[in-house]
């Protein structure tokens, strides 16, 4: 841009004219140097490198490594636990999903509905985000014990009987899927609350004058339209985060019984990192990212539609 | 939010629903607090109740540090949320505010750069960074736990839609009166968006404490683990089956955040309200 | 020597012009205020000379030094914003120090505890208390240093920000409408007091405002703006009296100006509102024009009055202000009624829907041509 700021401008008083804006925009390129260099170098060249690892052979530690084009792609159609991995990762994601955003919808709704106990509830709710996940399901694990675990005696006690959750591929996942939510609610409900937070007081308030004086009425109008923007923001971040179950997988069922839990970054885990197939493990993460992508290129059209012209 | 006192019943509802909500949310917590005081007959029993009946809490607390160095998994949990989150915050204030106040040519390719970077999980440069850090010999160390999260293009984003909110004429005034556009960053800039660091600063902590992919893919000595990884380790040891003392570990590694978080948590909430997502 | 010299200045933001071919020269000594509708470039205007802004070509000098080149840093000059600015995490003594430190410490003396250690240091800063407390002991805001801004009330506030502006005298002061979030009667203190500061300090001052009792009661010389250009720089008499445009004459002075569509006739007539005035517009007969007067240069009479001079309307209103009383009359060739101002008594037994005669005085009658331009009328 300096150098078209020069040519655009003929004459030495010209050139020193625009030195302000030159100097601004010399310290902006110091100020975002840092960020840029590392934004490349960290994130950028590395996911270009796993894309184009997952077109070659290469294994950890191989000292060489072939061009094999769409090969890694070609094996892991055919590849079951592959084929399996990824539908419970969609089948994951789309319990956790609906249910985690619906209900910190309703929580923070709730919440905000009143003045008693607000804080209280609040941290309440958050408290499992800011627990480590790792040691949770752990704590999970015991409570969902086949005899004596909490959940199975509570369930006993009201005469449903008690189930080997983790154990029983039919039940397996949607366990997982219920840990996902009881751990992800927390930040949905936040990311609301400073939603509801912005929408300025008086538009219930004209709302109100206007007719809409009914709790849904007014939900309806204000809160929800006004609500838009989060409402992407929270289903991006909470469908991003549900792609990435990896540790309630790993610590308690280790993709079983019988690859019912198995999802994709725990086939790229083991693959990569167990079984050393660099190549292959990056193919998986390629076909991650590209539905994380996917996804979210989808919801923020459909967003847009309604965000912007309703 | 509503001019209009809400009913009784509504009210009464509310805190039903809340409640409800409240208590399934604890649960775990509480039933991991009340294992970790039993003894094991207490805990093998098929009988509900929550105050422990046999109590054996120094037992399981001591045998948790015993088994596994918990306090060192503690310490290299301090030691990297730390680390990441002082570089996190130097690389990303000056950029967010060159993007939020600065014209530059390119900042809005690096800020494209930056909302594509948002998209991209944690785990998919994974591969290369493992590759990277063996190559320069820094798996199992403090500096590989905390290079892939040098850069927070969550951090340059979230500070940037803070900074918008900053009257230029705050920036115009620096300038006036004398500072470098270095000195602004820090000296106004930083401490105006303090609570908005503060929300970033408990997020990430949060995120790296808990961190387990990565820390499992390079850690491979005991004493290098983070506190999820050591969580697992504590289990691989026989106390896997000894619910007492594994349920004491599991306090100890998750009391640090859950105690920072409380005590937090008005700070936490403003700085997430006033922030640019809305 | 000259305070600030504005040389052809011309901006545009993409493709609208904001700025076109502004030429300005402000005294050393002279408060100068651009006046202007929202919207017409004021602020730009002076983001220009403080250099937050750049132009697209001319050329700014301050104290006689060309400034281009400048960083605002280095143009010397201090500038009181609308909003004031405060740095909110500050305390006010802070906030006011910050121009001296900036430029008496080098940045490792301004490092925290470097002054408990060393000694210039430590004087220096000694130098800055003083100085700071003699800027807030002249704005009379001495007990406020200690609290942040959020603490102060809104002419607390502009006072500090004044204060910050004035406390390293500067070459020049650039003011941003910096009364206009007070409540009309703090507005009214405040103006007297900068216009007291400027006595004091002797500088150049350019205050930008769109209200114009500031600038009519603050200013040595106004220049009006509109549309991002200049279009009469002059004392407020003169703006007042002998508006050198027709949308200056319209911007200036409340009630507005009365306006006539006319027409020129031979023989130094001008033909309005259905009568002839004898004034000599110098131009063809048949160019239309525009008849222009305030309503304190016109009076009323009876529209019975038997020589029938003066312009024959309808009273549509009479608009009592105790010490004045203004008349709209509907008259021929205006879209809105012309409005007389006559005292109480001459106000008295007036009524709606009365027909009268509006009589303008002739030496106060001003002439516009259709661009705008004032006409010299000889009567
Ligand atoms: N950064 C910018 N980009 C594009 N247009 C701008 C920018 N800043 C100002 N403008 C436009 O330039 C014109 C002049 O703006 P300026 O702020 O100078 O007006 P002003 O006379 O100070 O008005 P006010 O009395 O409302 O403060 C306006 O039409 C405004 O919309
Ligand atoms: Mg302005």
């Amino acid at each position: 841009m300096t150098l078209a700021a020069i040519a655009g401008t003929p004459g030495a008083e010209n050139i020193a004219r625009k030195t302000p804006a030159r100097t601004e925009a010399l310290a902006a390129y110091g100020l975002v140097a840092p960020a840029t260099i590392l934004l490349l170098g960290i994130l950028v060249l590395p996911t270009v490198a796993t894309v184009v690892l997952s077109f070659t052979d290469w294994q950890f530690g191989a000292a060489s490594l072939n061009w094999v084009g769409a090969d890694n792609y070609g094996a892991l159609l055919g590849d079951e636990v592959f084929r399996k991995s990824l539908t419970n990762t969609l089948l994951y994601v789309s319990m956790v999903v609906p249910a985690s955003v619906v209900l910190g919808l309703v929580v923070a709704l709730l919440i905000e509905a009143g003045t008693g106990l607000r804080a209280f509830y609040r941290a309440a709710f958050f408290l499992p985000v800011t627990a480590t996940l790792i040691a949770m399901a752990t704590v999970w694990e015991i409570m969902l014990h086949p005899s004596i675990g909490f959940i199975n005696l509570v369930f006993d006690a009201a005469g449903l009987g008690k189930h080997n959750w983790l154990k029983d591929p039919a039940l397996a996942l949607p366990t997982l899927a219920a840990i996902g939510v009881w751990q992800m609610l927390g930040l949905n409900m936040i990311l609301f609350l400073a939603g509801l937070k912005s929408i300025p007081r008086d538009l219930h308030e004209a709302a109100s004058i206007d007719g809409a004086d009914g709790w849904w009425s007014r939900f309806t109008t204000v809160t929800w339209p006004m609500l838009g923007p989060s409402t992407l923001f929270v289903l991006i971040i909470s469908s991003i985060r549900s792609f990435q179950v990896f540790d309630t997988v790993a610590v308690l069922t280790e993709g079983g019984p019988n690859k019912a839990t198995e999802v994709l970054l725990y086939t790229m885990y083991q693959e990569g990192f167990g079984f050393f197939r660099a190549g292959y493990g990056a193919a998986i993460t390629v076909v991650f990212l590209t539905f994380v992508l996917l996804l979210t290129l989808l919801k923020v059209r459909l967003a847009e539609r309604r965000v912007h012209y309703s | 939010m509503i001019a209009l006192r809400p009913s009784l019943a509504a009210e009464a509802g509310r805190h039903a629903a809340l409640m409800a909500g409240a208590i399934v949310m604890l649960a775990p917590f509480v039933w991991m607090l009340s294992l970790s005081l039993r003894a094991p007959d207490d805990i093998f029993t098929q009988e509900l109740h929550l105050v422990p009946r046999k109590w054996d809490a120094v037992r399981n607390y001591l045998a948790a540090f015993e088994k596994v160095p918990l306090l060192r998994y503690l310490l290299n949990g301090v030691v990297v949320t730390a680390t990441i989150l002082v570089l996190q915050i130097a690389v990303a204030v000056p950029a967010a505010y060159a993007l939020a106040k600065l014209r530059f040519a390119g900042s809005k390719v690096l800020f494209s750069l930056v909302l594509f970077g948002l998209l991209i999980p944690a785990h998919v440069p994974a591969i290369p960074h493992y590759i990277m850090l063996s190559k320069v010999g820094l798996l199992n160390s403090y500096a590989g736990l905390v290079m892939p999260s040098v850069i927070s293009v969550f951090g340059i984003f979230w500070i940037r839609q803070f900074f918008l909110t900053v009257p230029d004429d705050l920036v115009h005034a620096a300038r006036l009166d004398g500072m470098s556009e270095f000195g602004i960053v820090w000296r106004i800039m930083l401490p105006t968006a303090v609570p908005a660091l503060t929300a970033f600063g408990i997020l990430s902590v949060v995120v790296h404490w808990n961190d387990y992919f990565w820390p499992l893919l390079i850690v491979t000595s005991p004493d290098m683990a983070m506190p999820a990884l050591g969580t697992v380790y504590l289990r691989n040891t026989e106390a896997g089956i000894d619910y007492g003392p594994l349920m004491a570990g599991v306090v100890v590694i998750t009391a640090p955040l859950v105690l920072f978080f409380l005590a937090a948590q008005r700070r936490f909430i403003e700085g997430m309200t006033l922030s640019g997502i809305k | 020597m000259s305070g600030v010299t504005l040389r052809s200045i011309n901006k545009t933001f993409g493709a609208t012009s904001v700025l076109s071919d502004v030429s300005l020269d402000v005294g050393e000594v002279e408060f100068l205020t651009l006046l202007g509708p929202s919207g017409c470039g004021k602020s730009t205007l002076l983001r220009i000379v403080a250099g937050l802004e750049t132009h697209d070509s001319g050329e700014v000098s301050i104290g006689g030094r060309p400034v281009d080149h400048l960083r605002p840093r280095e143009r010397d000059v201090a500038m009181v914003f609308q909003s004031y600015a405060l740095y909110p995490h500050m305390t006010v003594a802070q906030n006011i120090a910050v121009p001296l430190t900036m430029r008496r410490l080098r940045p490792w003396q301004r490092l925290p505890l470097v002054g408990a250690v060393v000694r210039s240091v430590r004087e220096r800063r000694a130098e800055i208390d003083a100085d700071v407390r003699r800027a807030a002991d002249a704005l009379e805001i001495e007990p406020l240093l200690d609290r942040k801004p959020s603490q102060l009330s809104g002419g607390q506030r502009q006072r500090v920000a004044l204060a910050r502006a004035m406390v390293r005298q500067p070459r020049a002061f650039l003011m941003d409408e910096p009364l206009s979030n007070l409540d009309a009667a703090l507005r009214v203190q405040a103006r007297a007091e900068i216009a007291d500061l400027h006595r004091r300090l002797r500088t150049t001052f350019v205050y930008v405002t769109h209200d114009q009792s500031e600038a009519m009661t603050m200013s040595d010389r106004i220049a009006v703006m509109m549309g991002g250009r200049l279009l009469q720089v002059a004392s407020p008499g003169t703006i007042y009296d002998s508006p050198a445009d027709l949308r200056v004459a319209v911007f200036i002075g409340s009630p507005r100006i009365n306006t006539l569509d006319g027409i020129a006739r031979e023989g130094g007539m001008v033909e309005a509102g259905g009568i002839a005035f004898p004034l000599n517009s110098g131009l063809l007969a048949g160019a239309s024009l525009t008849v222009a007067f305030r309503a304190e240069h016109a009076d009323i009479a009876p529209a019975s009055d038997a020589n029938g001079e003066g312009l024959p309307g309808e009273i549509r209103q009479v608009e009592n202000l105790g010490a004045d009383v203004f008349v709209h009359v509907a008259c021929r060739g205006s879209a809105q009624p012309v409005i007389v101002r006559v005292t109480p008594d001459g106000g008295y037994g007036l009524a709606r829907g009365q027909p009268v005669r509006v009589r303008p005085i002739l030496a106060r009658i001003l002439l516009f041509a259709p661009d705008g331009r004032r006409i010299e009328a000889r009567p």
